[in-house]
């Protein structure tokens, strides 16, 4: 069978069966027996199956999923993540377009201390999106900024899918976290920029409102009280890493020893809210490793229908420069965001991609940033982007989806031109990793 | 006739505590991963001998929270799928899809859960053993599996048996079946 038939079959009932709206881990437990029945057949296929299956998870780099996604969990529940926030709001004081400054400067610090880009949208969302309403915010001030802000998490460390393409892709799960410190901060700069020129062009777009403002002693009290502590969590999770006192994994549970320690401080860790966090991370993990239960097979069977070989084969026979070819795997990545949601697509393209980014002299580590970075500007595209669903559930009533799509264009346009430079530089990525050599 | 009626309820009954409590002990597990990763640094690091069963343990507990999990799940409506034919198709093409996609989801859960007996029962038979820092008979985690899947194709099965939307979100309490 030819090798681009073979890959159609494949990746054609995946997406046929999602297409149905069949749950995304059995649609690819699906396709893997279709494609085991079709290249290896009888029982022993159904076998290898299942066999794949118990070793897909039980791996230690796919432990920092839990881990992160539990810290997060305990940071929304213990009402950590709200007393930061405050103390981040009274601290801004009185400069024009505080709210949104607010948004990025606070979204960007539960990037940092939470995996899930979702729950920091829902988090942002309906904690500062009323309140820049009532204080007649444009919208790109409010729920750009939100949208764009909330999907930092998958960039900025501890991020959950990083941990997971890191996996999947078999890279440097340490570097691959550490990687993506630099990308997120000169998004969350370039969201800054935004806010400000938009600000600079129209002052009306945030009007000004009176505020009490604490004094400096009381910013000081404010600062060292509710955001230092922050800090310290952080340095567990990311300085562990960086200094290779601690694994990923290792990192990961520190950083959760970090939030319960910090919510005992602040006398905050109940038994209701550890209940709803762990309940809250078992929902998710089984959801994102029984994707990966079902994936498993999935690179195997490209690689023994001959569809990895083929592929790589025929894009490196092209006469087209590499640059091309990865604008091209991109833009796949950046549709596909468009229709699922981003475990799925990482399961699909990862075992497809990487390779063939290896062959053509990618390095592994840069490839994964820009493939986070396209997953998290396909949060807010539409018509199916997951932000977009999310911060329309949370806005106030009447908010439609083409009004948060309408606003977080210019913020999805300066997420472009970073991955642009991410492209012209790659040094911007590898250069952190390179210092844990 | 009651006593068959009173059976059928305890069964259920049973069949939920089942559900529930794969999905606490898959809880439990990643609470006990967080305990035993921070047990195994802090003695490493106090010079003390650490545990040999850290990793392994922490790596079995990713496929017995995937598998408890997965039932309740199921049952909660919280798997991942595309919704994007809802925006060209009408509710009762939808619908009859719906019973479709179920029926599909049963099938491949039940191969899958069959398969997983027979390699469990074949590896126990042979004595066979997953070595890690840990030596674990393989039929461990073959029977995670069949547990796991044989609970996803019922939890499937009841959508049909009970008539209900799988894609429909709504408040689920224990003991509601």
């Amino acid at each position: 069978m030819d090798w681009y038939i073979a890959g159609l079959i494949l990746v054609g009932v995946i997406l046929f069966l999602m297409g149905m709206r069949m749950p995304v881990a059995f649609a690819f437990l699906a396709a893997n027996m279709v494609g085991a029945l079709v290249f290896i057949g009888g029982d022993v296929a159904m076998m290898q199956l299942v066999a794949n299956a118990t070793t897909s998870v039980t791996t230690f780099t796919l432990v920092p999923v839990p881990l992160f996604l539990l810290m997060g969990e305990l940071f929304f529940h213990t009402g950590i993540a709200l007393r930061v926030f405050d103390a981040i709001d009274k601290i801004l004081g009185r400069i024009p377009g505080r709210l949104s400054y607010l948004t990025v400067g606070g979204g960007t610090l539960f990037a940092a201390l939470s995996g899930s880009s979702i729950a920091n949208i829902a988090m942002l969302g309906s904690t500062l999106l009323p309140e820049m309403a009532r204080r007649r915010y444009a919208s790109v001030l409010s729920m750009g900024s939100i949208i764009a802000t909330g999907g930092l998490a998958i960039m900025i460390p501890p991020s959950t899918l990083g941990v997971l393409l890191g996996s999947i892709a078999q890279i440097d799960i340490g570097r691959l976290l550490i990687a993506g410190i630099v990308p997120g901060l000169l998004l969350a700069l370039a969201y800054v920029l935004v806010i400000a020129v938009t600000i600079w062009r129209n002052p009306d777009a945030a009007p000004r409102y009176d505020i009490d403002v604490p004094s400096g002693a009381e910013k000081f009290r404010l600062f060292m009280t509710n955001i230092l502590p922050m800090g310290g969590v952080i340095f567990m999770v990311v300085g562990f890493i960086i200094l290779g006192i601690a694994t990923p994994s290792e990192a990961a549970a520190f950083g959760v020893l970090g939030v319960v320690i910090l919510a005992l401080a602040f006398r905050a860790l109940t038994w209701e809210s550890i209940r709803k966090s762990v309940q809250g991370t078992v929902r998710v993990t089984g959801m994102v490793f029984l994707i990966i239960v079902g994936a498993s097979a999935f690179s195997q069977m490209l690689a023994l229908s001959g569809a990895s070989s083929g592929l790589i084969g025929w894009a490196t026979s092209l006469q087209v420069s590499p640059l091309w070819i990865l604008i091209g795997m991109l833009l796949i990545v950046l549709v596909l965001g468009m229709l699922m949601e981003s475990v799925s697509i990482i399961m699909l393209v990862v075992p497809i991609f990487f390779p063939l980014g290896a062959s053509l002299g990618f390095d592994a580590i840069w490839l994964a940033i820009l493939f986070l970075l396209m997953l998290e500007i396909g949060l807010a595209t539409p018509p199916f982007g997951m932000g977009l669903f999310v911060l329309v559930g949370v806005a106030p009533k009447g908010t439609t989806l083409s009004q948060v799509v309408r606003a977080s264009l210019p913020f999805i346009t300066v997420a472009f031109v970073v991955a642009a430079l991410l492209i012209a530089e790659p040094m911007l990525v590898t250069f952190l990793p390179g210092l844990m050599d | 006739m009651k006593a068959v009626r009173l059976f059928l309820c305890g069964l259920a009954r049973a069949y939920d505590i089942a559900v529930f409590a794969m999905a606490g002990l898959a809880g439990l597990v990643l609470v006990a991963t967080f305990l035993a990763i921070i047990v195994d640094v802090l003695m490493r690091n106090l010079g003390l001998a650490s545990p040999s069963w850290t990793s392994a343990l922490s790596e079995y507990a990713m496929l017995v929270a995937t598998m408890g999990a997965a039932p309740l799940l199921i049952r909660e409506r919280r798997h991942v799928w595309v919704e994007f034919i809802e925006s060209f198709t009408g509710p009762r093409f939808q619908r009859r899809l719906a019973v479709l996609v179920v029926a599909l989801c049963v099938g491949i859960c039940a191969v899958m859960a069959w398969f997983s007996i027979v390699m469990a029962l074949d590896s126990a038979a042979r004595a066979e053993v997953d070595i890690r820092s840990i030596i674990l008979p393989r039929w461990f985690l073959y029977a995670v599996l069949a547990v796991g899947f044989t609970l996803c194709a019922t939890e499937f099965g009841r959508f049909i048996l009970r008539r209900e939307d799988m894609y429909e979100k709504g408040p689920v309490e224990p003991g509601a079946t």
